[in-house]
């Protein structure tokens, strides 16, 4: 029983950091129409970052964290305006190839820079197990998992109460309409592309300090993937639940589907394999809108 | 190219249109195709495995361009396809013991077959929904490489050895390109053809204005499935070609760096043309190899060059994007156009 709740714990922790991430691609979409395939390099190079600023300045992991994201939000407005904003009207394949191609170039930076070892965050954090009364849970994780609710309570937060999260919301609802009383779109998108690069740098630095970094932290932004379409494409609260949903099969099923079939890597696949089914089952995922077009 | 050039006065189903616009081209794909079947038999193997890589890349890319760019439906998996060419032809020749060209024509039934599989769910939804799901597909038939040792032997691939046909031995890797050049022009040949039948006049409507394609009657759905099981037939035989040529089917190259490859083939090489597709296979093949060159000849860390490139190839496609989004293709018309008139003043077309 003990295996079971490890692996759920696991699962719902990895899937709360998915369902962060997921929130970032989906506000892109939703704000620009954009398919972000770059988000998994954000939260890389975000991790990097935070690591060579922890180490430079000395100036602990949570200073260097705060730090991270303003220059995460400064690269994301460059990428936006560089970049993104000229391909404002150009087809879905070329806007989806220049964030791959942005990926890249995020990937081979980390490469020059850094190398592909795996680095580790300075332990700054005792790790001691907490009795939850029915299983011990590092405590790094617990912080983790809060990280990631404060972040997205104050994501929520920012969204339901402020002006600009209510433009943003008008933004992502209709475009034409939100043009049509004076909003400006390009600060929207740009605003996006802010909150994605910083939920992407948090998860990045939060599974830095439980794993240790390497390149590949940036499979992240793919496992995304199928938690945005189980939830819905559209749908933010939907795809938060879809994430740790997605986080909870990929445990068990890296845990246990293993011991019965005998196939290794079937976690990481498992979460696909659900997207595929969702797909011919029920497109629009948990919570999105029912969008079936030219048939 | 010249049958079928003759072909179209025969036929005039598709509206008389031929397959190449004018003289200089049909006289040039000629040239070209002869050219290239003789000049490689005096070539250094080098050179002719670099010439059959691109040849076998252009008709990949074909099925690519012909899915992505005619019928504007994106996947993300073409590499993952190829693969499963490769692997089922591998296993129709070596454990069914059948013949080559009936395996490479299977493998490309079977490969049509997988895509569909993933691939029909989302030819009703919306682009977006299509570039998912072959992403999945690209993570789970990688992932299924890996462990379906009765397919593929060992997680890295299964040797093949050398391709045969009715006793005949392609030892002699020049050889072999002719086989491969000759599958590619058959390819071609069909690509022009579809596209300037009703058919790929169909994909292209559906691809700009679908609500207005079916209002003039066009047939979305069959449409759709069309392209898309022509373009996974080309990846499945092209990713056949592609392990008889290396006569090892490696697991690696089917990943989703080469599907990314892929894309990039076709974007900067030109949307829904042949040329454009060979073209870009050009680029995507060479453009490694003169990195690679210039790297050793100018770094002395030798570990940076993998990166570098990386690097490089990121930046090409996001410049690519933003300045010549229409590809090379273009630039060569205008290039081939100019020629024309240079050559061919007095009646060209």
């Amino acid at each position: 029983m003990d295996y079971f709740w490890g692996l759920l714990i696991n699962g719902v922790l990895v899937g709360s950091i998915y369902s962060m991430v997921a929130l970032g691609f989906v506000l892109i979409y939703k704000a620009s129409k954009v398919l972000n395939f770059a988000q998994g390099e954000l939260l890389m190079i975000g991790a990097y970052i935070c690591l060579e600023l922890v180490y430079q300045l000395q100036i602990g992991v949570l200073g260097a964290f705060l730090l991270t994201l303003v220059l995460m939000s400064v690269m994301a407005i460059l990428i936006e305006r560089l970049v993104l904003r000229r391909m404002m009207n150009a087809p879905v394949m070329s806007v989806v190839m220049v964030t791959i191609g942005i990926g890249i170039i995020l990937r081979s930076i980390v490469l020059l820079v850094w190398g592909p070892i795996t680095l580790h965050f300075p332990a700054w954090i005792r790790d001691v197990p907490v009795d939850l009364g029915f299983v011990r849970v590092s405590v790094i994780y617990i912080y983790s998992f809060v990280t990631c609710l404060v972040f997205m309570a104050g994501f929520g937060l920012f969204f339901r109460y402020t002006r600009t999260g209510l433009v943003m919301r008008a933004a992502a609802s209709s475009q034409v309409a939100a043009r049509s009383v004076g909003v400006p779109l390009h600060r929207v998108f740009a605003l996006a592309w802010v909150v994605a690069a910083i939920v992407s740098a948090a998860g990045g630095v939060i599974t830095g300090n439980i794993a240790g970094l390497t390149p590949e932290l940036s499979a992240y932004g793919v496992r995304v993937f199928p938690a945005v379409i189980l939830g819905g494409l559209d749908s933010i609260v939907g795809t938060t639940i879809a994430g740790v949903i997605i986080g909870v099969i990929e445990e068990l099923g890296g845990g246990y589907l293993r011991d019965w079939t005998g196939l290794s890597g079937l976690g990481t696949v498992a979460p696909f394999i659900v997207l595929i089914i969702i797909l011919w089952i029920r497109p629009q995922g948990l919570m999105g809108t029912k969008e079936v077009e030219r048939l | 190219m010249k049958q079928s050039a003759e072909k179209h006065t025969e036929h005039s189903a598709a509206n008389g249109l031929p397959l190449l616009e004018t003289r200089f081209e049909r006289y040039g794909a000629v040239v070209l195709v002869l050219g290239l079947a003789v000049g490689s038999q005096f070539l250094s193997g080098y050179y002719v495995s670099l010439l059959t890589t691109i040849t076998i890349f252009s008709l990949a890319a074909m099925g690519l361009n012909l899915l992505s760019g005619n019928a504007g439906l994106i996947s993300i998996a073409h590499a993952a396809f190829m693969g499963v060419g490769a692997f089922t032809a591998a296993w129709f020749v070596i454990d069914m013991g059948l013949p080559l060209m009936a395996a490479l024509f299977l493998a490309g039934i079977v490969t049509a077959g997988v895509g569909l599989l993933f691939g029909l769910p989302s030819l009703r939804l919306s682009g977006i929904y299509l570039i998912l799901a072959t992403f999945a597909a690209q993570i789970i038939l990688y992932w299924f490489f890996e462990q379906a040792l009765w397919l593929t032997k060992s997680p890295d691939g299964r040797p093949v050895g050398i391709a045969s046909i009715a006793g005949f031995y392609f030892d002699d890797s020049a050889h072999y390109f002719l086989l491969v050049l000759a599958f590619t022009v058959a390819g071609g040949v069909v690509y022009l053809n579809l596209l300037r039948s009703g058919l790929g006049r169909s994909m292209e409507a559906i691809r700009e204005r679908p609500v207005v394609a079916q209002l003039m009657g066009m047939n979305l759905q069959k449409t759709k499935l069309v392209a898309f099981a022509a373009g996974h037939f080309y990846a499945g035989l092209a990713g056949a070609l592609y392990g008889w040529h290396l006569q090892f089917v490696a697991t690696e190259a089917f990943n989703l760096m080469r599907s990314i490859e892929m894309l990039v083939l076709i974007i900067i090489g030109g949307l829904g043309s042949l040329s454009g597709a060979v073209l870009g296979a050009i680029f995507i093949v060479l453009t490694p190899e003169l990195l690679d060159m210039a790297g050793n000849r100018l770094l002395d860390d030798v570990s940076v060059i993998a990166p570098m490139r990386l690097g490089i190839f990121g930046m090409l496609v996001v410049l690519f994007l933003l300045y010549e989004p229409r590809g090379m293709a273009r630039s060569w018309r205008k290039l081939m156009r100019y020629l024309e008139s240079k050559l061919f003043n007095m009646n060209s077309k």
